[in-house]
């Protein structure tokens, strides 16, 4: 946590949110914390030591009061900033004790799950087959969350519930959530490698470690325009080139020099 | 003993009959035992051309380095192509008759594991500095991959940077004298601007090199094929004999040739292996210094490049000796130099191709040479020799088609001969490197350089 002028600022993966407000209220500020995300923004008022209000917002989604703190309890990554002296513009909260028992009730509801860290996340359905029994609680859940990013998912009335369903679904494996990524296609030309086995492609080690930091999750490569998806390994001076191993040349009908555009696919 | 008459003994040990057996020996002890050709003799062949060939499409494409493995490629093609092809194949014929031919394609076949060795330990054990360029060849590979026994690269590095002067700088600026002058080109403007090319291209380095060669080389071939085209055409009829010939004569020469005297097996032998070894370099290390210079994933990748070079030079040597013998000319009997002009009076456009021909090959291998004889220099003594090196290189290729230093020449021609000893030497010891590299590379194992 730093102080840049009056502006303190860091984040919450140094500073969680239950002790940051805690400091906050013992120190009797005034004013507003702001946490801002590329997908979340949520802002908390304090009045002389007393949160007043609590507002997180995902899109066209916002909750508010106890429910909002309750959410913000669960971000364990998100940079946040203290604004000194800013006024609520209403209070949804009534500040006192009931405060702090809040977060630390629902700090003690967090630590019992297992969700990403990184509520950017988008949730899909696992491709692996195979047949689960699921409530018809779990059952209406699923049927909302495909495609979405975890924080507009939880971002709706009983956060902790919702929250809780999701931690089912992505432990029994229903669901997985994948980071969104934008990787421009990267155009390479085949290169034989010879050896056995096969379904795995090569590419030079620094293009892979650029992916690797931008995706930061395993991941797969599709080649176009064949759209086949194929397992991914790093390999030293390549660059330029995307190493295929002979039977997969043959089974996709390429040669050596073949152009070849590749998006690596979470 | 004086300096020349020791000169002359080893120049009959390094050229001798005994020499050549040693290169077959070692090329064939590469070929079967360490890059075992025969294991999978058709996947080899397929992979080889797929490495080559079919990577002449991506030409312009590097690994990230300063040449691509094409351009490697045609820096040691631009040396081997030579006017050995030429007039030195002429010569094999006279000596050894069309048996010859037999024997210098057997020494073609084993010197493509030398060769292949050569362009694979280079890569392997090469230098790369900060600059991103690099060093290779086989005084590095001597260095580093041997180093209880380093002495043998500094005198590979020793007989490269001298020899360079002489049979790879004199020797072609005189060549390429010797048909231009004839043609009304005075020796003296020759010479200069022989200097001015080999100095501004050297100046440039390996790039320059690499670009020079790139288009030298495709107009070597052009030209070769304007100058045989029209006598394949008129003695076409003539070379299925020509090659039954060959084969008839590789091994029974007296009976084949019937009354052709002088012509006997050990003739065949000597001068078929003679240009079988030396018209393509394998063996002598030369030209696993241009390979060095390119950048691959894989040294085994390069090693293939190098089979590629071989098989140019083949193609040449081969189609030239054909013609020659599908020519009859051979029976006549005389110098190379008569017998090749004699052979080319019959092209419509006579000598002047043939001139011309023998100018672009001289040109081509001086400025090869002159890359090579650098880099050894470079390693005798350091970066800071390079631009001496390169300013003596220019003031001699403007000497050599003014003629003299036949003393020079003949020393230089030497060393070129004794570069093959530590080579050889090295590529035994070695070659167990090389075999687990061919390994390593039909794994599918990414190459790991040496520390």
């Amino acid at each position: 946590m730093v102080k840049r002028g009056r502006m303190l600022s860091g984040n919450l993966a140094e500073f969680p949110f239950p002790s940051l407000v805690g400091a906050l209220m013992q120190a009797g500020r005034t004013g507003r914390l702001l946490l801002h995300l590329p997908f979340l923004e949520a802002e908390v008022y304090l009045r002389g030591g007393q949160v007043v209000h609590a507002r997180v917002q995902a899109g066209e989604r916002a909750l508010e009061g106890e429910e909002a703190l309750d959410l913000l309890v669960g971000l364990k990554r998100a940079p946040f900033a203290f604004e000194p002296e800013a006024l609520p513009p209403h209070t949804t909260l009534l500040g006192g004790l009931s405060v702090p028992a809040r977060l630390a009730e629902a700090q003690a509801f967090w630590q019992g799950l297992d969700l990403p860290a990184d509520w950017g996340y988008i949730l899909r359905l696992s491709p692996g087959g195979g047949e689960v029994e699921l409530s018809p609680e779990v059952l209406g859940v699923l049927a909302q969350v495909e495609g979405r990013r975890i924080a507009e998912v939880l971002l709706a009335p009983g956060p902790l519930r919702l929250a809780r369903v999701l931690n089912t679904l992505l432990g029994m494996g229903v669901l997985e959530a994948v980071p969104q990524v934008a990787i421009p296609p990267t155009p390479l030309l085949v290169l034989p490698i010879y050896g056995p086995g096969s379904g795995v492609a090569y590419v030079d080690e620094p293009l892979y470690a650029g992916w690797a930091r931008a995706i930061r999750h395993g991941f797969r490569l599709r080649l176009n325009p064949m759209g086949i998806l194929m397992e991914v390994r790093p390999r030293p001076n390549i660059p330029g080139r995307l190493g295929l191993l002979e039977e997969d040349l043959r089974r996709l009908r390429l040669r050596r020099g073949d152009k070849v555009e590749v998006v690596p696919e979470v | 003993m004086d300096i020349l008459t020791l000169n002359e003994y080893l120049n009959r040990i390094v050229y001798g009959f005994p020499m050549k057996l040693v290169f077959l020996l070692v090329g064939a002890y590469l070929v079967i035992f360490q890059i075992r050709w025969f294991s999978a003799p058709f996947r080899m062949m397929r992979v080889s051309f797929s490495e080559t060939l079919g990577a002449i499409r991506e030409r312009a494409y590097g690994f990230g380095g300063q040449i691509t493995p094409f351009q490697a490629t045609m820096v040691a093609l631009s040396a081997t192509i030579g006017t050995g092809h030429l007039l030195g194949m002429v010569a094999a014929v006279l000596l050894g008759g069309p048996g010859a031919v037999f024997w210098m394609w057997v020494g073609y076949f084993f010197g493509t594991g030398s060769k292949f060795a050569e362009a694979t330990l280079a890569v392997h054990y090469r230098r790369r500095y900060a600059d991103g360029s690099v060093s290779g060849g086989p005084m590095h590979y001597l260095y580093r991959g041997l180093p209880r026994l380093r002495f043998l690269a500094y005198l590979f590095a020793f007989f490269a940077a001298v020899a360079a002067f002489g049979i790879g700088n004199l020797a072609q600026a005189g060549a390429v004298g010797g048909a231009l002058v004839p043609l009304g080109a005075p020796p003296a403007l020759v010479g200069l601007l022989l200097a001015l090319l080999v100095g501004v291209v050297l100046g440039g380095g390996i790039v320059w090199v690499a670009r020079f060669a790139q288009v030298v080389v495709p107009l070597k071939l052009l030209l070769f094929l304007l100058a045989m085209g029209p006598l394949l055409v008129l003695y076409g009829g003539r070379l299925w004999e020509a090659l039954s010939l060959v084969f008839q004569a590789a091994f029974s020469p007296e009976a084949a040739l019937g009354g052709a005297a002088g012509y006997s097996l050990y003739a065949a032998i000597n001068a078929g292996l003679g240009r079988g070894i030396f018209a393509n370099e394998a063996g002598l290390g030369s030209a696993a210094i241009a390979h060095a210079q390119a950048q691959v994933d894989h040294p085994v990748r390069q090693g293939f490049w190098g089979v590629t070079e071989m098989f140019v030079s083949f193609l040449v040597t081969s189609l030239t000796a054909l013609t020659f013998i599908a020519s009859g000319l051979w029976q006549k009997g005389g110098s190379a130099t008569e017998a090749a002009q004699a052979l080319f009076g019959a092209h419509p456009l006579g000598g002047v191709i043939l001139a011309l021909t023998v100018a672009v090959f001289a040109l081509g291998t001086m400025v090869a040479w002159g890359f090579y004889g650098e880099e050894a220099a470079a390693f005798l003594f350091g970066e800071g020799i390079r631009w001496p090196y390169r300013l003596t290189f220019a003031t001699l290729a403007f000497v050599g088609p003014l003629g003299g230093l036949e003393a020079f020449l003949a020393i230089s021609d030497t060393l070129n001969g004794l570069m093959a000893i530590p080579n050889l030497l090295g590529l035994v010891l070695l070659g167990g490197v090389v075999g687990r590299l061919v390994y390593g590379f039909f794994r599918g194992e990414p190459w790991v350089p040496p520390r």
